[in-house]
């Protein structure tokens, strides 16, 4: 489970809610700062972008109506990550989706910054690198949000064909973000 | 299990399309083995930050798709969105539509390495109350992540937690442009800006001035760029009006407890107004408001459709000859024989919030009177002093109509807004329609810290004065017994109305349409309203101050 520069600055032994309404501000701008780590989290265990949005809005809802429930020495992500993984194991509307003790044994294996952001600038400029195609692909996967089905239909492609290039377009993308954070030249080198 | 195909499993569930038997698979080895659930998250991880990096890399593009595409996420939205709005306000929400909203496009060629601006997460909506949203209103429900760009509200209000802690309130109607972590620009409407401990440096702009936070909490009204109201809770601000002509002006320090008008027309210096600690919305509840009684089984759009534009039920409204006496006592004695509308905000004769509505005329007077259902009766705390012209925020009736007969009905006038955010150019009639002092809009309410009933007259429909309490009128209000409801009655003098050389008299057949608008418990924001007496012929979709042609018929019998 990832921690931990997430304790809220409030002294330890100090009630969470000196004042009405101040641990419900609290949570929620620390759960503003750690949203898109909480988003990666859900989409993992989920696999589905709108069910990820579903659930980060209701995790939202969910500490705002607990904040008082939150210590303020505590890890913030720990406790926002907890609820979110019972979010997870409550929602219904997944085709397929993980058993409680996946869930469970996923959320405990997630290692601490592995879902640090540290890769997001060093990982837009290797988007940008990307041939053309495999761009508009990527465009269409993950900002349009179609699933592959869709984009076989609409590319006139085969389902595999399209997963082939997906998981080749992810594998690239992460050799060039490796070789920028490790100060290589972080070129994409692939024919579309 | 074969690393590669452990990996190309965990890649298919990424991508959706595990089968049954492949899942099982996944399964089975994610428990089996840490080094599966460790090659898990490498993936997954990285999977979400490609997610994230998409939105940055394309979040700002408009162009379309081409059209054998299937809808996006985003696009069927936006599709639904546009459908389940009405015409004019759709066209008005695709002119405000926020970046996240928008259809996104292929444009490879200009996919930024950097982080555009436009399309970085900034902010989260923490809190809403009675909120009615320019665009759909899901997209600004609760927890709802927003990047920089247009936040259009048209009732309630919404709070705006940005990254870096600072927290915006905007009470509606109101229209702000978020910039970035440290600036955004109010086109219209109030807004309070809430600074994190420790922190300063946030500007907030309007069309009429631009203030700099010096760590603190204040509040601004931009007023459709006639003026601004900059007020400061805790702190200071330096806050620098913007003139009409060439020459800058100095920028002015407020202090906690200071308010200032800045007018581009007005003098150099900004002029003084009185401190309220009301006249701003400082913080909103955590709770969700009071529910919508009998309307639960009505589907949502159209719960929001009748919070917009209300539910009419009546185009015409008899303003009977009114008796030799009437004694202004908010009592409806003389009224029995003079019956008016009947109305529930919803529609159901159990919802708590009704109007009845009457009009009655003499040679001298016009006569207004209803007995309203409302759950919290003469609260509100909108002080006539101060901001008269937020009469109608806490808990109000309000009264529009036409006394010229040369026009009769329908009538026609615009205000400047109805053409401006329709792209129109008026002509010059209608630029003399919008003028005409015959129309008149009343404020009815009672301030309940000094017990005074209250009347506020804009004449013309540009709106741009405002005459408080004119000579001669009477009001009273009464409480009902139960405390679910009031009674006002109001004799209003054909002299303030501007027709008292030629008032209505029997037969005309004039405009007139009428709002009520019920309060929070606080008597301070407008929860619901309702629109009573319009005209059928127009659309429903269209705000009744700014048009005169939606008004219904007066009757003067």
């Amino acid at each position: 489970m990832p921690a931990d520069n997430s304790r809220s600055p409030q002294p330890a032994g100090q009630p969470a809610a000196d004042r009405p309404g101040e641990a419900t501000v609290r949570v929620q701008q620390l759960f503003v700062r750690y949203q898109s780590h909480l988003r990666s989290f859900v989409l993992g265990l989920t696999g589905d972008f709108g069910i990820t949005d579903d659930i980060v809005q209701e995790v939202f809802l969910t500490i705002t109506a607990k904040a008082s429930d939150f210590r303020p020495d505590a890890s913030f992500r720990h406790w926002m990550f907890a609820i979110a993984r019972f979010k997870v194991l409550e929602s219904r509307r997944a085709a397929r989706r993980f058993s409680p003790r996946v869930i469970e044994s996923l959320a405990a294996a997630l290692k601490p910054d592995t879902l640090g952001e540290d890769r997001l600038e060093p990982l837009l400029d290797c988007l940008a690198e990307m041939p053309p195609k495999m761009q508009e692909l990527l465009r269409l996967r993950y900002f349009s949000q179609h699933g592959p089905t869709e984009l076989a239909a609409m590319l006139g492609r085969s389902i595999s064909g399209v997963n082939t290039t997906l998981t080749k377009a992810r594998d690239l993308l992460r050799e060039c973000v490796q070789r920028k954070l490790g100060g290589g030249p972080g070129v994409v080198e692939a024919a579309s | 299990m074969n690393l590669d195909y452990r990996d190309s499993l965990i890649e298919a569930w990424l991508n959706g399309t595990l089968d049954d038997a492949q899942f099982a698979e996944l399964e089975a080895e994610l428990l089996e083995s840490a080094a599966a659930r460790d090659a898990f998250w490498d993936r997954a991880a990285f999977h979400g930050v490609l997610s994230e990096a998409a939105r940055l890399a394309w979040g700002g593009e408009t162009e379309e798709e081409p059209t054998r595409w299937l809808p996006s996420r985003q696009q069927k939205n936006w599709a639904a969105a546009v459908l389940g709005a009405a015409v004019i306000m759709a066209a008005v929400a695709m002119l405000l539509l926020s970046p996240s909203n928008q259809a996104h496009a292929p444009a490879p060629a200009r996919l930024a390495a950097s982080v555009p601006a436009a399309t970085v997460p900034l902010a989260t909506i923490t809190r809403s109350q009675f909120l009615l949203a320019g665009d759909a209103a899901e997209s600004l429900a609760v927890g709802k992540a927003i990047g920089a760009g247009r936040v259009l509200i048209l009732d309630g209000a919404l709070e705006l937690t940005l990254k870096n802690g600072v927290v915006i309130t905007l009470e509606g109607p109101a229209d702000l442009d978020l910039g970035g972590e440290m600036e955004a620009f109010l086109h219209d409407g109030n807004a309070v800006v809430r600074m994190p401990e420790g922190t300063d440096g946030f500007r907030l702009k309007t069309a009429t001035a631009d203030v700099l936070d010096l760590g603190t909490e204040f509040a601004v009204k931009a007023s459709h760029g006639f003026f601004t109201d900059v007020q400061v809770y805790e702190g200071a601000v330096i806050a620098t009006g913007r003139s009409s002509g060439a020459a800058p002006r100095f920028p002015k320090r407020l202090e906690a407890g200071q308010s200032a008008r800045f007018s581009p027309h007005g003098p150099e210096e900004p002029e003084p107004i009185p401190y309220s600690e009301s006249r701003f919305v400082r913080r909103l509840p955590a709770d969700a408001g009071i529910p919508l009684p009998g309307t639960q089984h009505i589907p949502r759009d159209v719960v929001e459709e009748i919070r917009q534009w209300g539910r009419p039920q009546f185009d015409s409204i008899a303003v009977h000859r009114a008796p030799k006496t009437v004694t202004i006592d908010g009592r409806l004695d003389e009224w029995q024989e003079g019956p008016g509308f009947v109305s529930f905000r919803d529609g159901t004769p159990s919802c708590p919030e009704w109007a009845d509505g009457r009009m009655m005329y003499d040679d001298g007077h016009l006569y207004i009177a209803a007995h309203v259902g409302d759950p919290a009766p003469m609260r509100s705390v909108v002080d006539p002093a101060i901001n008269p012209g937020d009469g109608w925020r806490g808990g109000s009736v309000q009264v529009r109509v036409s006394t010229d007969r040369q026009m009769g009905w329908p009538a026609d006038g615009n205000t400047a807004a109805y053409f401006a955010q329709r792209h129109l150019e008026p002509t010059p009639e209608q630029k003399v329609a919008a003028r005409n002092l015959r129309f008149a809009h009343l404020t009815l309410w009672y301030h309940a810290a000094s017990q005074t009933p209250c009347l506020t007259i804009n004449h013309g429909m540009l709106l741009d004065t405002l005459e408080l309490n004119p000579s001669g009128f009477r009001a009273a209000f009464t409480r009902d017994a139960d405390g679910k409801g009031y009674v006002l009655e109001y004799a209003i003098p054909w002299t303030s109305l501007n027709c008292a050389d030629d008032p209505p008299r029997a037969g005309d057949m004039l405009a007139a349409v009428w709002q009520v608008n019920w309060s929070d418990a606080a008597g301070r924001m407008r929860r619901d309203h309702m629109v009573e007496i319009h005209n059928p012929h127009e659309p429903l979709q269209i705000n009744v101050w700014e048009r005169a042609a939606t008004w219904g018929r007066a009757e003067y019998w």
